[in-house]
C-alpha cells in the first residue's frame, strides 16, 4: 500500500503575541507561585544592586574627599618641608614615587647637586628594589631575621650586609629562614648591595643638602613663626622666588591654595583661642545644653557658632563678659580675696583681650566655623570608607565580596528551578493536554521559559529599585550629605540595569532544565486518571 | 437506512464507498511495559481496520489494555512492535513536529477528566487547538462559537472550567476537539465521571457529531447504553480483540451484554 506523508510545512508556529497571551493569562492564574519567583529574583537582583550602587557611590565619596582634602594635604606637605629634616628612609619612600621631571624631582636633584639625569635614574632604581627587599625583610620573623642579619633592621640591614662577612652568614643562613626570596636570585641581591652602596653618597648629599636649605629658610623666612601662619601671612608672588633660593620649587597655583588654607587655620584658632576663657565655656555648655562646663569641647563651641544667630550670640557673650571684666576692681590681679565668680572673670580676660586684638569679622567667624566643620566631617567620612574600591562595579569588589554574590545567585537559580519543577509537576496534566491538541515540544519550552522571564523582569526591576534605594540609604547614613551630592546617577542607572539583565538572565537559565521536562512530558498523561 | 445496497455491508448502512475508506489501521500492535523485571502485556497483537465515518465502541473490563489502544491510535505513545497507520500515514515513522501536526488536525481526544485549562474561558478552551493550527483572532472566534452553539453551550462562552457542571465541561472539551475539524475523535470513557443522565447527553452529542459532520468516533466506554447508538463494538480482553461485531449482531439485554464480564 501506498504511504502518505505529511505536509509539515503547514504546521504553524505560535506567534509571539499569541504566545506570550497565553503565558500571560497562566501566570496571572499562578499569581503566588509567580510571586515566590519573582521575590527570589528581586532579593539576588537587589542584594547585588545593593553592593554595586553602594561601592559607586563610596568611590565617588572617596574621589570627591580626595579633591576637598587636597589644600589640607598640600599645607601639611609645607608645613613637613619647612620644619622636618628627611631621612633615608623617606627619601626612599620618595625617590620610588616619583615621576621623572617632576617638582619633586627637580628639587632632590638640586639639594644632591647630581648634574646628570642617568644618576637620578640610578637613585630611584636603586630605592625601588630598596623597597622590594625591605619588605623581605620587614615580614621575616624576629629570629629569622636575627639569624640572617643580626641586630640590624630597617636600612641598617643594607649598610650591615655590604660586608663580605656578614653577607656570607646571611648567604648560609637564607635557605633554613624557608622564606622565597624576591628578586633574581642572590646574585642580583649582591648587585643591588653594591649599588646601594655606591649610592648612599648621592643619597646623604640630598639628605644633607635638604637640611641645610630647610634650616636656611627657617631662619630667613619663617623667623620663629609656624610655617602655617608663615603661608597665610605670605601671599604674594615673591613666595616660590623666595622659597626657589633654598631649592624649593612652589608652583605659582599652589600659593593662593595655600594661603586661603592657612589662613584659615590661623583664623579657626584664634576662635577657637576664646574657648579657653572659662566663662565662654561655661555659656557654651550652657546654650548646647550640657549639664557642666567641662563636657563642652572645642567642637560643642564650633557647633554654637555656626549659624549667623550664633555668631550674633558669640558676638554677645564675648560683650557680656568684657563687661564684667571692666566692674571688676582696678587691682584685681593682685587681690587675694577675690569670690570665685570673679576669679572665673579674670581667668577669662586674657584670652578674650587676645581674640580682640584680630577683629574677625562676623562673617569670618561664621565662614571659619562651617569650614571647621566640613572638615570635620570630611575626616569622620574619611574614617568610615573603610574600603576603596578601585575598578568600576563587579571589578572593585573584594573576592569574598564576589563569591557571596556568586552564592547568592547559585541559591536564586536553585530556588526558581526548584519552584518552576512543582509547577511542571502540578500542571503535568495541563502540559500533556496542551501536547494533545498539538503543542510541539519548543511551545512548551518557550512556554516555561518566557514565564520564567516574565516573572524575571518583574523581579528584576524591584530588586534593581530596592537594591538601589538601600545602597543609596546605607551610603547617606554613613558619609552624609556627600553621598547624594557626589552620587552618578547614571553610573548607578546602568548599574541597575547590568543588575537587571543578570536578574533576567538567571531567571530564564533557571528555567530551562523545568521546560526541558515539561517539554519531554509524554502527551498520553494527559489520559492519566489519578 | 433506506438504501437496498447496503444489505452487504458489515455497517449495514451508508453510502458503500465512504464507508469502507480505511482510517485507522493496525497491524501486529503490541505494547508492553517493562516494570522492574516484570513485564506487562498490555496489548498482544491488535491487527484491525477502522472505517471513516463509523462510530466504534470499545469494551473490555478493566486492565484490558483499552487506553493503551488509544495511546496507539492516537499517536500519543510508541508501540513495542507493530504498526498503525492513521489515515495510511505509518506514525512511527512521524517526527515529533509531525506528531504534533497530526495531533493538531487529524485527532481529536476527549478525556474521562475533561482536561480543560483551568485559567480560560470556555470558548478559550475551544479555541487553543485553532491557536496551534495557526487560525486566530476573529475567524478562531467565530468558529469557536459555532462550535459550542453545536454542543449547546454558545450562551455560556464566557464561564471557567469551575463554574460549570462536568457535564458542561464535557462538552466544551468535545467543541475543543472539534476544533481543527478532525477525521477522527478518542474518547477514552468521556462519561466515566459524569451520572446516567449527564452521560445520555454526552452520548447523543458526540451521534450528532458522528451524524451530522461524518467524524469517526472510537469510544472506550462501560457503558451499555452506547452499544445501542454505535455502528460496530469491539471487546478487547488481556490485550487482544475478543470480538468484533456490527450492531445487528449482537443482543443488548439489561443487566448484561453477551461478551462482557460485569467489571
Ligand atoms: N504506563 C504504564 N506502565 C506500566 N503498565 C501499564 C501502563 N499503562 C498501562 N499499563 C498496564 O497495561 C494494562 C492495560 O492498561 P489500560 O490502562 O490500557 O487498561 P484499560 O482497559 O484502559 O482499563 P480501565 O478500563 O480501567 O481504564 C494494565 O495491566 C496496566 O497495568
Ligand atoms: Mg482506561
Amino acid at each position: 500500500m501506498q504511504m502518505k506523508v505529511i505536509d509539515v510545512d503547514k504546521q504553524v508556529r505560535l506567534s509571539l503575541t499569541k504566545t506570550l497571551q497565553l503565558v500571560l493569562s497562566g501566570v496571572r492564574f499562578r499569581l503566588f507561585r509567580a510571586a515566590i519567583t519573582v521575590v527570589i529574583v528581586a532579593l539576588a537582583v537587589a542584594f547585588l544592586m545593593t553592593m554595586l550602587s553602594d561601592s559607586i557611590i563610596t568611590r565617588n565619596v572617596a574621589a570627591a574627599i580626595d579633591i576637598e582634602t587636597a589644600p589640607r594635604r598640600l599645607l601639611g606637605f609645607w608645613v613637613n618641608q619647612l620644619t622636618s629634616t628627611m631621612t633615608v628612609q623617606k627619601l626612599t619612600e620618595d625617590l620610588t614615587a616619583l615621576p621623572p621631571d617632576s617638582n619633586r624631582w627637580k628639587e632632590l636633584k638640586g639639594w644632591g647637586q647630581i648634574e646628570d639625569n642617568d644618576a637620578m635614574g640610578r637613585l630611584v632604581d636603586v630605592a625601588q628594589r630598596e623597597q622590594m627587599y625591605a619588605a623581605f625583610f620587614d615580614n621575616l620573623k624576629e629570629g629569622d631575621r636575627r639569624a640572617l642579619v643580626g641586630r640590624a633592621v630597617g636600612l641598617d640591614i643594607f649598610d650591615v650586609l655590604v660586608d663580605d662577612e656578614a653577607f656570607q652568614t646571611f648567604q648560609k643562613e637564607l635557605p633554613s629562614v624557608g622564606q622565597l626570596f624576591p628578586g633574581e636570585g642572590i646574585d642580583a641581591f649582591r648587585d643591588f648591595l653594591t649599588a646601594w652602596a655606591s649610592a648612599r653618597p648621592a643619597m646623604d648629599a640630598i639628605i644633607a643638602g635638604h637640611s641645610t636649605a630647610a634650616g636656611q629658610a627657617r631662619k630667613t623666612l619663617l623667623k620663629g613663626r609656624p610655617a602655617d601662619v608663615f603661608f597665610a601671612d605670605e601671599a604674594d608672588e615673591s613666595l616660590p622666588g623666595k622659597l626657589a633660593t633654598f631649592g624649593f620649587i612652589l608652583p605659582n597655583d599652589d600659593v593662593v591654595v595655600l594661603h586661603r588654607r592657612a589662613t584659615l587655620r590661623r583664623d579657626a584658632e584664634r576662635i577657637a583661642g576664646t574657648f579657653a576663657a572659662p566663662l565662654l565655656k561655661q555659656s557654651v555648655a550652657k546654650r548646647a545644653g550640657l549639664e557642666k562646663a567641662n563636657e563642652a569641647t572645642v567642637d560643642t563651641f564650633f557647633k554654637q557658632t555656626s549659624s549667623r544667630r550664633g555668631v550674633k550670640w558669640f558676638l554677645a557673650e564675648l560683650d557680656n563678659i568684657r563687661r564684667r571684666f571692666d566692674e571688676l576692681p582696678e587691682d584685681a590681679d593682685k587681690r587675694q580675696d577675690l569670690t570665685q565668680e570673679q576669679k572665673l572673670i579674670l581667668a577669662s580676660r586674657d584670652p578674650l583681650t587676645i581674640f580682640a586684638a584680630f577683629e574677625i569679622s562676623p562673617e569670618r567667624i561664621t565662614e571659619v566655623t562651617q569650614e571647621r566643620l566640613r572638615d570635620k566631617h570630611l575626616q569622620n567620612v574619611e574614617k568610615r570608607i573603610t574600603v576603596t574600591p578601585e575598578g568600576t562595579g563587579l571589578g572593585g569588589f573584594s573576592s569574598r565580596t564576589l563569591a557571596l554574590i556568586a552564592v547568592s545567585f547559585l541559591v536564586c537559580i536553585v530556588g526558581i528551578a526548584n519552584a518552576m519543577l512543582m509547577s511542571v509537576t502540578e500542571r503535568f496534566r495541563e502540559i500533556a493536554t496542551m501536547k494533545c491538541l498539538g503543542a510541539t515540544d519548543g511551545f512548551i519550552m518557550v512556554n516555561f521559559i518566557l514565564e520564567s522571564c516574565m516573572q524575571g523582569v518583574a523581579g528584576g526591576v524591584i530588586g534593581a529599585i530596592v537594591g538601589m534605594l538601600l545602597g543609596c540609604g546605607r551610603s547617606v547614613v554613613m558619609y552624609g550629605w556627600m553621598a547624594m551630592a557626589q552620587t552618578p546617577f547614571s553610573e548607578l542607572a546602568a548599574t541597575a540595569l547590568i543588575s537587571f539583565v543578570l536578574g533576567l538572565f538567571i531567571a530564564a537559565m533557571a528555567a530551562v532544565y523545568p521546560a526541558w521536562v515539561a517539554a519531554r512530558l509524554a502527551p498520553m498523561e494527559a489520559m492519566r486518571i489519578e | 437506512m433506506t438504501s437496498t445496497e447496503t444489505t452487504q455491508s458489515p455497517n449495514g448502512a451508508g453510502d458503500n464507498e465512504s464507508r469502507r475508506a480505511v482510517i485507522i489501521r493496525t497491524v501486529a500492535l503490541k505494547k508492553e511495559y517493562l516494570i522492574g523485571q516484570v513485564v506487562t502485556y498490555a496489548l498482544r497483537g491488535i491487527d484491525v481496520e477502522l472505517y471513516r465515518g463509523e462510530f466504534i465502541c470499545v469494551m473490555g473490563p478493566s486492565g484490558s489494555g483499552k487506553s493503551t489502544f488509544f495511546n496507539m491510535v492516537g499517536g500519543l505513545d510508541a508501540p513495542t512492535s507493530g504498526r498503525v497507520f492513521i489515515d495510511e500515514v505509518d506514525v512511527a515513522q512521524l517526527s515529533a513536529v509531525e506528531l504534533a501536526f497530526l495531533r493538531c488536525r487529524k485527532i481529536g481526544y476527549i478525556f474521562q477528566t475533561y482536561n480543560l485549562v483551568q485559567y480560560m474561558t470556555c470558548l478559550e478552551n475551544v479555541t487553543v487547538p485553532m491557536a496551534f493550527a495557526g487560525v486566530s483572532g476573529d475567524r478562531a472566534q467565530q468558529r469557536g462559537m459555532e462550535l459550542l452553539e453545536l454542543v449547546g453551550l454558545a450562551e455560556r462562552w464566557f464561564h471557567k472550567p469551575i463554574e460549570m457542571s462536568g457535564g458542561q465541561q464535557q462538552r466544551t472539551a468535545i467543541a475543543r476537539s472539534m476544533a481543527n475539524q478532525p477525521s477522527v475523535l478518542l474518547c477514552d470513557e468521556p462519561t466515566g465521571n459524569l451520572d446516567l443522565k449527564t452521560g445520555s447527553e454526552i452520548h447523543d452529542c458526540l451521534m450528532k457529531l458522528n451524524k451530522q459532520r461524518g467524524v469517526t468516533i472510537i469510544c472506550a466506554t462501560h457503558d451499555h447504553r452506547l452499544i445501542n447508538m454505535a455502528d460496530r463494538i469491539m471487546w478487547i480482553r488481556d490485550g487482544q480483540i475478543e470480538r468484533l461485531a456490527d450492531r445487528s449482531e449482537v443482543t443488548v439485554e439489561t443487566g448484561t451484554i453477551e461478551g462482557e464480564e460485569n467489571a
